[in-house]
């Protein structure tokens, strides 16, 4: 080989070379925005699957029934309720439980709290981007509605408050039938939030399915 | 031996057959008893007994756990600590191993994972499903981290730019 065409032969490598890196790393950084997206994505798209899913059908599969005058409680993970606040445009089922794979299909009830109807604390999480997106709208002296199988429960708004996210008080048990409800704070903080927006209601009526009216 | 003797006898041994079934007759609630006796935080306690809202358990399955319940407080009495995480590395797998075992009473599996000192529990039952969690922080963190979305955005914007800035060297 002559020394011209070993030197084109060079030329024509380094150009290869250059082009594969020109390419090469804008495509390695596009896949890898690709995959993070899908990843992120991927909670948001089974949220939005499930709550499709109560477009779908008219009534929650709630396992929680009343046989006689017995209850018969939910299981971990199970639906057995809905919340409503019309203030603040709410509307979402209530899961016993709640851990990460519960608080994607909706708002999860903490298995160390109470059931509704039960005196004490009955407390309930959601995403701040999905289920509870509007819970700062949410003002006291409002009303919210926990209807289960079993019972319809209306609460009073009585506090909102701010606190740190390790903060056990939010979920610590009470005397008295209460319900709270919190999730992250900032709202559109970007990053794991270090804070929680905690609103509690006090309960001020119910209706037992076998009772009849709300007793007050 | 007459007859009064026997029935005398007989008399006395189901008095004693009858008395031991009361007293080793455990209950839930004596399980939620002794889980308070052991000082056991009241969210866990209330755990316990939502589970046991739903699930029975034999009399002697409870006698059985109550025994692993005071078996850890004695160790925890022993340590002269209230608090878990201040137990030796020993005793803490010690009491461990009972909670382990008291599960396995009622088919239940603890799985324990372990970060800075604290201690995260997931309990599944025979069928693998999840029966309840314990968790050191139980406050949740809720909201899924838009931080993976902005990276992504970030690096198909470098992608995008590098492409924009080298476009005339590729073609080239």
């Amino acid at each position: 080989m002559s020394k011209r065409s070993r030197k084109d032969s060079d030329l024509r490598a380094k150009r290869r070379s250059k082009v594969g890196v020109l390419i090469g790393i804008p495509a390695l950084l596009f896949i890898a925005g690709i995959v993070l997206i899908t990843i992120a994505g991927y909670n948001y798209m089974k949220f939005a699957f499930y709550m499709s899913s109560l477009f779908i059908h008219d009534d929650f599969d709630r396992k929680a029934v009343v046989e006689n005058e017995d209850r018969v409680y939910p299981k971990y993970g199970e639906e057995y309720a809905e919340l409503r606040i019309s203030s603040a445009d709410i509307v979402a089922p209530v899961y016993c439980g709640d851990n990460d794979q519960i608080l994607l299909k909706g708002i999860g009830q903490f298995y160390g709290s109470r059931f509704p109807g039960e005196d004490g604390n009955t407390v309930l999480s959601g995403h701040r981007n999905s289920v509870f997106q509007n819970l700062g709208k949410v003002k006291i002296g409002e009303e919210v509605i926990l209807e289960t199988a079993y019972g319809k429960f209306i609460y009073e708004v009585v506090d909102i408050d701010i606190k740190d996210g390790r903060d056990q008080s939010i979920v610590q048990p009470k005397d008295e039938a209460v319900l709270t409800m919190y999730t992250c704070y900032p709202f559109d903080y970007i990053g794991n939030a270090p804070e929680r927006y905690v609103v509690t209601a006090k309960e001020v009526a119910q209706s037992r399915v076998l009772e009849g009216d709300l007793t007050q | 031996m007459n007859l009064k003797k026997t029935v005398t006898l007989l008399m006395v041994l189901l008095l004693i057959v009858g008395s031991s079934a009361s007293v080793f007759a455990a209950t839930e609630d004596d399980i939620i008893q002794a889980l308070r006796d052991a000082k056991v935080p009241e969210t866990y306690i209330i755990q316990a007994e939502n589970y046991l809202k739903e699930n029975d358990v034999a009399s002697e399955d409870a006698s059985a756990i109550i025994a692993k319940i005071e078996d850890s407080k004695a160790i925890l009495d022993a340590a002269g600590v209230t608090n878990v995480t201040e137990l030796s590395d020993a005793d803490k797998q010690e009491l461990l191993d009972n909670v382990r075992s008291a599960g396995e009473v009622l088919d239940l599996t603890f799985t324990i994972s372990a970060s800075n000192g604290s201690y995260d529990v997931v309990v599944t039952d025979a069928e693998g499903a999840v029966v309840t969690e314990f968790k050191s922080n139980q406050v949740n963190q809720t909201g899924a981290n838009p931080i993976m979305f902005v990276g992504g955005f970030a690096l198909i914007s470098a992608a995008a730019a590098f492409l924009m800035i080298n476009r005339k060297k590729v073609a080239a």
